[in-house]
């Protein structure tokens, strides 16, 4: 019996399509055909913001076909939610993919705030989904969970579909968008007067960055292997949905906000020409003070703020956001091999830049480990054909275990084996990585704030203190390789009064 | 002096010295619908195709002298059986895919159906050497190779997806209990059963 071979695009022109840069997704104006449950006033009149599900054709680049994908409102990646603290907000989401559809993914899906702090019911349980035709509201309250402490508050976060054995294929789709995060000192505003706002670049100056690598078709649709268990690696890269855009950019500052939705790839970010760049935000929020650096290590699920100034650069000059990890599979990857540029910038005006970047940006107590109450061992292994957790797959009838609300609770993350990397994902609450491979000091100092994503390499661990407030419930938590995940490397925690 | 450009950048002699070229290449085509081979099974002669029909199927590979994995597997999917009840059959095919080719006799698979009193709707199978390496092959697992000691080295996943839905997905058997696994089988095929009914049991 043959098995068909299927001619994939291998090449295609670097930097012929400008960076598209994700809509912000603006308050759902008008009569709403179904009124919101009285749970979503909760924390005030909520804004509503509306996320339709629904099949779309997307071009990742000129010399390819267009590409159907499942999007939000018609657009990969979909719009971009603006939070701000202290304005809650609803996102009713609407399921209208075609019930028909065959192939990967399903069309049953569930969404996940990724990062933010909200109800586990409201979280993206994996089998909390919805069929074609269903609707569903989540409501983020957009409050801190301790108050006045604004270290909690993020940057930025993700949204994206969770559904049980399919958030590969369902992500892989196109279900993932963008969140900014603001409040009354990160404020959106480079030219706010407040003597306490940041001024960190805004506007057109503030762009989000979605990375993800993708195999397609000669005839525009996607590639995927639905058995691939170590998390597929395109070799097509894509920023904001097109392959290798430019991005013409003022010589002045930019807070570029990079987060890699890849399957399992994970990138070394740098600038062709060696300049550095200034590490302002991770997952959990601002740090404390920016951060320069030459290279930056993202692994899926990962995001971090930075900030470029194209103000040292003379008009004309080029530079290529670069990555060069060479991966086989997506367990790890193989090493420092092949410069893959992923988007180029070219200065070609200038512009005034009223922005500034504080030395000063966030105030982040140090982690207080007096309160511990708890000391875990989560170790990440392949065992019986599996990825698991504590030699446990997934089961979403049992926990891996149970914790109380409002405690402390030191957990040692695990990797054994040197063949692969995990990057750990906790939901709801966030943590402070406390130790790598026993030593305090060998965290680096962008991955001193709060995180949520975690790469833990093969043959290493790490030491996080983790937080619970007072949401009680099931929280999740996975490998973010979306191949490993989908192979039951996930977990809950039954969060208990 | 600096002229700005709207369209598409010239490239730098610097960008330039990055890219690199692609070669052309040709990817196995990732699994759609299971690769239709001939089967005997303890029930008669058919083929993947027609056996799935419009169902969902559980995929074990596995042979009847196995002394490791494959008796635990076999255990699951029994039970697994009985929480499928009358969806057996009618939704839900289950299909044990011999890999032992070159020793298995009908009279074995008869018998392995007999002793594990396999209901309806469970198909306990042979095929040529040819075709298990090719279904291996579109499953990504290396092919048969029989040991010195008359082992088989197999897989422990078992493979469940439905042809009409063109959906497969794999799970550790270790990793599966016969109510997660009847569920996700059920999640995967049935694309309008709601969430209430996705209970712990069934």
């Amino acid at each position: 019996m043959f098995l068909k071979k299927k001619r994939t695009v291998n090449a295609v022109r670097p930097f012929v399509e400008p960076l598209p840069i994700p809509q912000r997704l603006a308050p759902s104006q008008g009569i709403l055909s179904q009124p919101l449950e009285a749970r979503m006033y909760s924390f005030g009149q909520p804004n509503l913001v509306v996320l339709e599900e629904k099949e779309a054709l997307h071009q990742f680049h000129p010399d390819i076909p267009p590409t159907l994908m499942w999007t939000y409102n018609g657009t990969f990646p979909g719009p971009t939610i603006v939070h701000r603290c202290g304005q809650s907000t609803v996102i009713r989401r609407i399921n209208n993919l075609n019930p028909n559809y065959t192939g990967f993914g399903i069309v049953k899906t569930v969404i996940h705030h990724h990062g933010g702090w909200q109800a586990p019911v409201d979280d993206g349980w994996p089998t909390d989904y919805i069929l074609p035709g269903q609707q569903r509201d989540y409501l983020i309250p957009n409050i801190l969970p301790e108050a006045n402490d604004r270290s909690w508050w993020g940057s930025s976060l993700w949204y994206h579909d969770h559904v049980a054995d399919h958030t590969a294929g369902n992500v892989y789709n196109g279900l993932a968008g963008f969140v900014q995060q603001f409040d009354a000192f990160d404020s959106d505003n480079e030219n706010d007067p407040s003597p306490t706002a940041l001024r960190l670049p805004s506007g057109q100056y503030d762009v989000p960055l979605v990375f993800a690598d993708y195999i397609l078709n000669t005839d525009g649709s996607l590639y995927f292997d639905q058995l691939e268990d170590k998390g597929q690696v395109g070799n097509l890269f894509t920023v904001n949905g097109k392959i290798q855009p430019y991005f013409n950019v003022a010589a002045r500052k930019y807070r570029f906000r990079l987060l890699v939705a890849s399957q399992g790839r994970h990138y070394d970010f740098h600038l062709s020409n060696g300049a550095p760049f200034q590490v302002i935000a991770s997952d959990g929020g601002l740090l404390e003070a920016p951060v320069t650096m030459r290279r930056l290590y993202m692994v899926p699920g990962e995001r971090y703020d930075i900030i470029i100034d194209f103000s040292q650069f003379p008009l004309g000059t080029q530079i290529a956001l670069m990555d060069d990890l060479f991966h086989t599979d997506g367990n790890k990857p193989e090493g420092i091999r092949v410069p893959q540029p992923q988007l180029l910038f070219v200065v070609d005006r200038n512009a005034p830049d009223p922005s500034q970047v504080p030395a000063r940006l966030n105030v982040i107590a140090p982690p207080d480990t007096s309160r511990v109450v708890a000391t875990r061992r989560i170790e990440f292994d392949r065992r019986n054909g599996g990825w698991q957790i504590n030699r446990r797959f997934w089961n979403p009838t049992r926990p891996l275990f149970t914790a109380k609300a409002n405690t402390t609770e030191r957990w040692n993350l695990i990797v054994n084996s040197g063949g692969w990397h995990h990057p750990f994902h906790i939901h709801v609450d966030n943590v402070r990585i406390l130790s790598r491979n026993g030593r305090a000091a060998a965290v680096p100092l962008h991955e001193r704030g709060r995180k949520d994503v975690i790469n833990v390499p093969g043959g290493s661990q790490a030491q996080v203190l983790m937080k619970f407030h007072s949401y009680t419930g099931r929280y999740i938590l996975h490998c973010h390789n979306l191949g490993h995940e989908d192979l039951y490397m996930m977990g809950w925690i039954d969060v208990r009064p | 002096m600096y002229v700005r450009n709207f369209g598409p950048p010239s490239l730098s002699p610097d960008i330039q010295r990055l890219l690199v070229p692609g070669k052309s290449e040709d990817r196995q085509q990732p699994i759609s619908q299971l690769v239709d081979i001939p089967l005997v099974t303890h029930k008669g002669r058919t083929t993947t195709a027609k056996l799935i029909g419009n169902r969902a199927v559980i995929l074990q590979l596995f042979y009847t002298r196995c002394d490791g994995t494959c008796q635990g597997t076999t255990a699951l999917l029994s039970e697994t059986s009985k929480v499928l009840g009358k969806r057996l059959g009618k939704d839900v095919a289950i299909l044990s895919v011999s890999l032992d080719s070159t020793r298995e006799t009908v009279g074995d698979i008869k018998n392995y159906a007999r002793i594990h009193n396999v209901p309806d709707g469970w198909y306990i199978a042979a095929v040529s050497p040819s075709d298990a390496n090719t279904l291996l092959k579109q499953l990504r697992l290396p092919e048969v190779k029989l040991g010195g000691d008359g082992r088989i080295k197999h897989t422990e996943m078992i493979y469940y997806g439905t042809n009409a839905g063109k959906r497969w997905k794999m799970v550790a058997s270790k990793a599966a209990t016969p109510n997660l696994l009847a569920k996700m089988v059920m999640f995967t095929h049935n694309t309008t059963m709601p969430a209430e009914a996705f209970t712990p049991d069934l």
